[in-house]
């Protein structure tokens, strides 16, 4: 969403086609409006109430967001957060998991993870249980994206999964 | 309109390679806050130039309450282009939606009409660089160098005599500077007096519009040999006038 | 309190006279520059905002008066001009602050609710039906990205950015007071005594904490910045405060 704000949007096809749109003009308003980049707490409570507009009716999507959070000292901090399809807010400290595999992802983040992980250690837990969680799960295991947010640079790496 | 012949001069000028846009601003005085005036390519918003869309950036005059909601009209009409069509609005399209809007309060019963004209610089691939006129009536036209506003008679004229075809975008904002120099009230330039602006392309070919902050203004027309040699005692704003 | 001269005219359309000046608006300027004088004065590490409250008999309880309101934690405004245009704005403001909560988890940056007001305002003089709002604001509020800012809103819907402004009654007086006071470092301390000795000029009468009104922005420190939310209640500190009886005494004392 901008240089420091990443979002992943699994569920329906047409419904993350939308909602990246959605994301992007409300995004957008923002930024012209404010005059400042949002920051990811602030999008996480903008992406709570887009998808509660549609209580009723709702997007098929769950979406997990990462990010680095500006400090009042300037500095960054990691930020995590992800909702439920009508946009209930979880602000986790550890780890969020969302789709198909979402149980399994659990299980495998929760044996994995650890605190304060350095990037590359982090990235090596979070493809692990990608890559572990799908292969105990029947609808997804083509593969996984995981970009590496850190403050100087983001590092996209693509893995293959078993794809069968 | 008589209330857009009383505010303060808007100038734009196009070139091949970028469109230069300058305005000159009526409220000055020693205790206005210019500490909280942005600058920089993205989501800056000056008194009188304003960032539409990525590829467009527009200038104002008139009543500045009604020209800051059409400002907003003009963004959302350009986001709701973006959404439905996943490429920033064209340039004269964004000129069309405002002035269909500004026709309408002409035609239907009860309302005043907007008391302002904006200029529009703003590039999309298909026509390129364009330079777009607007007044209250909902009229449009596209120029190559146009200006709205206060004593806009004699910066016509000057923009006729010195305009040439292929112009540089160097030389525009040198030509708009000049002209802007000799029509204004005021003896002295600066930037409490002018805001300024530029869009081009970046390295990528992608429109790339620039607000330039008060150190920036004062910093070009240094290098123009325009900048102020003596502190000028600016008047002291009056506080009913709703025209900028 | 200003009334609305003009009778039925102040209720008919907003329209462009030949001069090319709208005559509603100029009229709702009058009901400002003929109300209580408003004051506000940016300082190095906060705001201060101030108006005058007179009562017109002595049974009134002033302590019942609000000149200088909260609109959310972080911004107040005060007002010169009509005091029930005042207060259905500011009831417009409060909500428009918490339909911005609503959405972001914060409070606006003063600026974006300044431009709200000014919106509401601008679009009473472009519709069918009503009239200007007789009042001019000053909005001070204090947020991360732009610090302490103090805006002035007009019944047009102009707004502008001030380090010290003035308006209603003696806003020329007080304008030039201010000119001839400010400094860019003035501390609020020193900003709230001016406000004071600016107001005391063209007083009528006796000015004490029964009949100012006064309200404080303050600039968080690192630590409180740091800390974040209190605990228990899930909010950040306000940085907007009014003083209290207790404190104007305290300053006009001084």
């Amino acid at each position: 969403m901008s240089d420091r704000i990443y979002l992943g949007l699994p569920g329906l096809a047409t419904d993350v086609t939308t909602l990246k749109e959605v994301f992007r003009y409300r995004v957008n308003m923002y930024t012209i409006k404010e005059e400042r980049e949002i920051e990811p707490e602030t999008f996480a409570h903008l992406v709570s109430s887009t998808l509660y507009e549609k209580r009723f009716g709702p997007y098929f999507i769950e979406p997990v967001m990462a990010g680095l959070e500006k400090t009042p000292s300037g500095a960054y901090k990691p930020f995590i957060a992800a909702t439920d399809l009508i946009g209930c807010l979880n602000f986790a400290k550890d780890f969020v998991v969302a789709g198909t595999a979402s149980t399994k992802l659990y299980g495998v983040a929760e044996g994995l993870w650890e605190p304060d992980l350095e990037p590359e250690d982090l990235f090596e837990t979070c493809a692990q249980t990608l890559l572990n969680a799908v292969d105990r799960d029947a609808y997804s295991g083509w593969g996984a994206e995981v970009h590496l947010i850190t403050k100087d640079k983001v590092i996209k790496r693509t893995l293959k999964g078993r794809m069968d | 309109m008589e209330a857009i012949s009383h505010a303060g001069i808007v100038i734009g000028v196009l070139s091949k390679d970028g469109v230069v846009l300058a305005a000159e601003k009526k409220v000055t005085g020693k205790l206005l806050d210019m500490s909280g005036a942005t600058g920089g390519s993205y989501g800056g918003s000056g008194e009188k130039i304003f960032l539409l869309n990525s590829n467009v950036i527009s200038g104002v005059a008139g009543i500045t309450a009604d020209a800051n909601s059409l400002v907003n009209y003009a963004r959302q009409a350009a986001q709701r282009h973006l959404f439905s069509y996943n490429e920033d609005i064209p340039v004269e399209l964004l000129a069309q939606r405002l002035c269909d809007l500004k026709q309408g309060y002409t035609q239907y019963g009860g309302l005043r009409p907007f008391g302002v004209s904006l200029l529009y610089a703003g590039y999309d691939p298909h026509y390129q660089f364009q330079l777009y006129h607007s007044d209250p009536s909902g009229n449009y036209s596209g120029w190559k160098a146009t200006c709205i506003g206060a004593n806009n008679g004699t910066a016509t004229s000057l923009l006729k005599q010195d305009y040439k075809e292929d112009i540089s975008v160097e030389d525009a904002i040198e030509l708009v500077l000049k002209v802007m120099s000799k029509t204004m009230d005021s003896t002295t330039l600066g930037s409490e007096k002018l805001e300024f602006a530029t869009l081009t392309l970046d390295a990528s070919k992608q429109p790339k519009a620039k607000i330039y902050n008060p150190a920036e203004i004062d910093a070009l027309l240094q290098k123009h040999g325009l900048g102020k040699k003596e502190e000028g005692d600016a008047a002291a704003p009056a506080p009913g006038d709703l025209t900028l | 309190m200003a009334s609305a001269e003009g009778g039925a005219y102040s209720y008919s359309l907003t329209v462009f006279s030949p001069s090319g000046k709208l005559v509603q608006i100029e009229h709702a300027l009058a009901a400002v520059s003929s109300g209580t004088t408003s004051l506000g004065i940016k300082a190095s590490n906060g705001i201060v905002i101030a108006t005058e409250k007179k009562s017109s008999s002595i049974l009134i309880d002033d302590s019942m008066i609000d000149k200088v309101s909260v609109i959310c934690p972080n911004i107040g405004i005060v007002y010169s001009g009509m005091g029930p245009d005042f207060r259905v704005l500011v009831a417009k403001a409060r909500k428009s602050a918490q339909a911005y909560w609503k959405v972001y988890g914060e409070y606006p940056p003063t600026k974006v609710l300044t431009q709200e007001i000014a919106t509401i305002m601008q679009q009473a003089t472009h519709s069918g039906g009503v009239r200007p709002y007789g009042v001019s604001l000053l909005v001070a509020g204090w947020d991360i990205t732009r610090g302490p800012c103090l805006y002035q809103v007009d019944p047009s819907g102009s707004y502008w950015a001030w380090k010290a402004s003035a308006i209603g009654k003696n806003m020329v007086n007080a304008k030039t007071f201010l000119e001839k006071r400010y400094n860019d470092d003035i501390s609020l301390e020193d900003a709230i005594h001016t406000a004071l000795l600016t107001l005391k000029e063209g007083f009528e009468g006796h000015m004490t904490e029964k009949t100012i009104d006064i309200g404080i922005v303050t600039v968080p420190s690192q630590a409180e910045l740091e800390a974040g939310k209190i605990e228990g209640t899930g909010r950040v500190k306000p940085t907007f405060r009014k003083l209290s009886e207790e404190e104007v005494r305290d300053y006009l004392a001084m």
